[in-house]
């Protein structure tokens, strides 16, 4: 066992006096514990790199000085929220040992929920069901991204898509963004901007009030950057009514055909007359959709009710007898909060084996593709429980994998080997190149799965974007591959 | 530098998926929250799931315990929110899968093994192993909270041995409750007497803190001393004294009847040997004991006896039985402070939690809780508004 080196961090005074000694640190035991991902053992035990030193901001201000003492001293920084990427964070291969990781989670504050205008305004290291909650005590609502919103930022969801875990019911059919008015983002070389139709765009005006004004919509090029072009310190969303009126259900479909007209069905119809579809596939049992309905009113909730009901039937579902139970088991493996009380006293691991955003009529063909890919690999592993899954991503695109669990006997080492070289060594270039989908671990190194398959052109564009904004490769350095 | 005593839990250490639920909701009001991720100082390693991640490079020989390792570790106050939030649970042996206190406690007690304790942990075993106290107070001190009112010593041939703890025998505001306890018992005729001068520190918060010879001295110390006063029964004034005796003790050759003095006021209470004349008007919310609650599973006797009580209305805060939100003074934090935390620090949270309720008083049946929710009732200013009470207290008043 080696001794920890009692050294400081070059830049620990510094930033002590830029945020306070209390939330610098550089000791080996706290920056170890910020390279942890979820699932990091069946993902072939990748962990993140470690960082050269911790700091926890509380301010836009403070981040911008610590970006700007960055840019002096040529120093990585690497932005983390609430840690919820299930690829290794931060990435291995992104700056050096010595990168300042910056913890958001102290900048969780709502700033302004303004009911006239119908907004919300944030600090984007607010745990997404926080915000959920303070939001909904003021009687509306935010429809959040399809993730576990008890563990991710705002920050973390709005830099990349990060899928799985329990979303609230009120998880939008794909994305959050299309909510989204306008950031406020410390960028590259530490200066503050706003983007969105408000104070950036008119100095004379103090309110995010829309996404684009008098000028390019600068706020989309911050979603799903991983932090490369920015660090986003604020976010103002549109908010809607509170739809107090709530549905859930479950059909049992009898076959795949049934259930995905079904699906499709109800994806094509505008509004989307459900809040949340969720499709599990047995492939030795039912064939199961959940959903949930919400409505601001009996009569928009009856009308609701009438379609989903109707499309089910007609495409030969059935719904009031025993699949209410099956599917009440089954939809509890997609919790996040259910996790360790679903899993561990029955399995020795669980993975969200192959999953990935499909475009929406090649979803078949990847489940078949991964189920194939299961029974001849990972024979002599007990699987306990084994489900496929869909959820709709907006109208074209659906998530979708096999979830499943692991038997208590089966040593861990031994799963971890057969997903960890589907994942690391197959699934991706299978995924892109073959199926034109696209991954979801896009947090960590999925990014660099992702950047990889950039035509020429968009990664030139990208450079110098990157290039511009960021002239000494400060933020996330090589997340792309530059 | 090994961790032998961390290597005990190497198998649930490895099952941790890592997806920090454990760490809890702040805005979810009636779901648990970890105490330390309240105060919202330090970082990931202070959270649950940071202690696992740290606990893993241990045991996999990247990381060595450190003096700020143990720091960090010592603000943990043992409270166990986090296992109720994880939950898992083998199904054979009733277990939790990843006993993240006891892994912490393991961790500490490797810390305490290489001389890294931080100096006011220090300080409190240096004063148990000199004094038999915490407080560093002469011995003959412990009996003066049941001077004149007529609590007598324990005899061999008495049903009961009350025994009050460190606390209630030399904190100020927790002698209170233990008076009140006493003159209860007294009231109801029951045959019990007291150790006196010569009560010892049960050891809970030694064992939590890490310092296990030191613990097992205590206990057999005090498992040899009630043998031969031939004790059959122990009422005890704290879950934590409660907590050890029952649980621990036993492997230690200990064979005692060990009783909440919750449960024993409410089977007194039910079978008619203690009679309620008064009624007490006030809406009461009731806090629970982490090493009452969540450690023993005790959560009704307290409410029974409130609910006896006439004119009590009861109401529950939203974090309450195996969600209830610790008052920040478990596993030696109550005598170190290391957690931390000023108008964040878990007792000014749980205050404002029961503010909330609209209630006036505020309940509680341990002695740490009752003096750390009094202190931060004080330093929220809201003496007017708020009455902190122990349970033998609010009895008392009833009888």
């Amino acid at each position: 066992m080696r001794q920890e080196v009692q050294r400081h961090h070059a830049l620990y005074n510094d930033l002590r006096s830029i945020v306070g000694p209390e939330n610098v640190s550089d000791e080996e035991f706290v920056r170890r514990a910020y390279t942890r991902a979820p699932f990091t053992r069946i993902y072939g035990d990748t962990r993140g790199k470690v960082p050269g030193i911790i700091v926890k901001p509380t301010t836009t201000e403070q981040v911008s000085e610590i970006v700007k003492l960055a840019n002096r001293t040529k120093t990585p920084v690497v932005p983390k929220g609430g840690g919820g990427s299930l690829s290794a964070f931060p990435p291995p291969f992104v700056g050096t040992d010595e990168n300042i990781l910056i913890d958001t989670t102290g900048m969780n504050k709502i700033i302004e929920i303004d009911k006239e205008y119908m907004r919300v305004t944030a600090e984007c290291g607010i745990i997404l069901s926080q915000l959920a909650e303070e939001i909904r005590k003021a009687g509306f609502h935010l429809p959040t991204v399809d993730v576990p919103i008890h563990m991710d930022t705002l920050g973390g969801v709005l830099s990349g898509f990060i899928g799985g875990g329990e979303p609230s019911d009120l998880a939008t059919s794909g994305t959050m963004n299309k909510y989204l008015l306008g950031l406020r983002v410390v960028l590259p070389t530490g200066d503050v901007i706003y983007t969105g139709g408000g104070p950036g765009t008119n100095i004379h005006q103090s309110k995010i009030l829309h996404r684009e004004a008098a000028s390019p919509d600068m706020t989309g090029m911050f979603i799903g950057d991983g932090g490369v072009f920015g660090i986003k310190t604020e976010a103002t969303f549109e908010v809607r009514p509170f739809p107090m009126f709530y549905q859930p259900g479950i059909y049992d479909m009898g076959n795949w055909d049934n259930l995905w007209k079904a699906f499709s069905t109800l994806v094509s119809i505008d509004p989307y007359p459900y809040t949340r579809l969720l499709v599990l596939h047995n492939r030795h049992g039912p064939t199961l959709v959940m959903y949930i309905i919400r409505a601001h009113s009996d009569e928009e909730m009856n009308l609701k009710k009438r379609i989903v009901e109707e499309t089910f039937t007609s495409c030969g579902g059935k719904t009031g007898g025993a699949e209410y139970h099956a599917g009440m088991k089954l939809g509890s493996m997609f919790s996040a909060r259910q996790l360790g009380k679903a899993v561990l006293p029955r399995a020795s691991m669980m993975s969200y084996f192959g999953e990935a955003l499909l475009p929406r009529a090649r979803v078949r063909e990847w489940l078949d593709y991964l189920n194939d890919y299961v029974d001849r690999n990972f024979k002599g592993i007990k699987i306990t429980e084994r489900v496929d899954f869909a959820i709709p991503y907006l109208r074209a695109m659906a998530v979708t994998g096999i979830l499943m669990y692991f038997g208590k006997e089966t040593p861990g080492e031994q799963v971890k080997k057969v997903v960890s070289d589907f994942t690391l060594n197959e699934m991706h270039k299978t995924l892109f190149q073959k199926f034109g989908g696209f991954t979801e671990l896009a947090q960590g190194i999925g990014q660099v799965e992702s950047a990889s398959c950039w035509s020429p052109a968009y990664k030139s564009y990208m450079r110098s974007i990157k290039r511009a904004l960021d002239p000494n490769n400060i933020l996330m350095p090589n997340l792309w591959g530059f | 530098m090994n961790s032998k005593y961390l290597e005990e839990f190497r198998e649930g250490i490895f099952l941790c998926f890592g997806c920090g639920a454990c760490r809890g909701i702040w805005s979810r009001k009636s779901e648990g929250l970890c105490p330390v991720f309240a105060t919202g100082i330090g970082f990931e390693d202070s959270t649950p799931r940071g202690r696992v991640t740290v606990a893993q490079d241990i045991l996999d020989g990247d990381l060595t315990y450190s003096k700020g390792l143990a720091e960090s570790l010592y603000r943990c106050t043992q409270c166990a929110n986090c296992l109720t939030l994880c939950g898992a649970t083998d199904e054979e042996t009733g277990r939790p899968i990843i006993d993240i206190p006891r892994i912490v406690e393991a961790m500490k007690t490797d810390a305490v093994e290489y001389g890294l304790v931080p100096p006011k942990v220090r300080d409190f075993l240096e004063n148990i192993q000199k004094y038999g106290n915490p407080y560093g107070e002469p011995p003959e001190k412990r009996a003066k909270w049941a001077e004149g009112i007529g609590i007598k010593q324990y005899q061999p041939g008495d049903k009961f041995l009350l025994y009050i703890g460190c606390v209630g025998s030399y904190d100020t505001r927790s002698q209170q409750a233990a008076k009140a306890l006493g003159s209860v018992l007294l009231k109801a005729g029951v045959s019990f007497g007291v150790l006196g001068a010569e009560e010892k520190c049960d050891g809970n918060e030694v064992l939590r803190l890490g310092e296990r010879d030191l613990f097992e001295h205590l206990a057999e110390e005090n498992i040899k001393a009630l043998k031969e006063l031939k004790v059959k029964s122990i009422i005890t004034l704290s879950p934590h004294s409660y907590n050890v005796m029952k649980n621990e003790y036993p492997n230690l050759g200990a064979d005692f009847e060990v009783i909440h003095y919750t449960q024993f006021l409410r089977d007194l209470i039910k079978n008619k040997k203690l009679k309620l004349t008064k009624g007490i008007e006030a809406r009461v919310t009731y806090h629970d004991p982490c090493f009452l609650g969540r450690y023993n599973d005790v959560y009704d006797a307290p409410r029974e006896i409130l609910a006896f009580i006439p004119g009590i209305n009861l109401v529950e805060m939203h974090r309450t039985r195996e969600n209830s939100f610790c008052c920040g003074g478990g596993g030696g934090n109550f005598y170190t402070d290391l957690i931390g935390g000023k108008e964040n620090s878990p007792s000014r949270i749980r205050v404002r939690e029961a503010l909330a309720t609209g209630a006036q008083v505020l309940a509680v049946a341990c002695p740490v809780c009752v003096t750390m929710l009094e202190d931060a009732v004080k330093s929220e200013e809201l003496e007017d508004k708020l009455a902190v009470k122990d349970i033998a207290e609010i009895v008392r008043e009833a009888c």
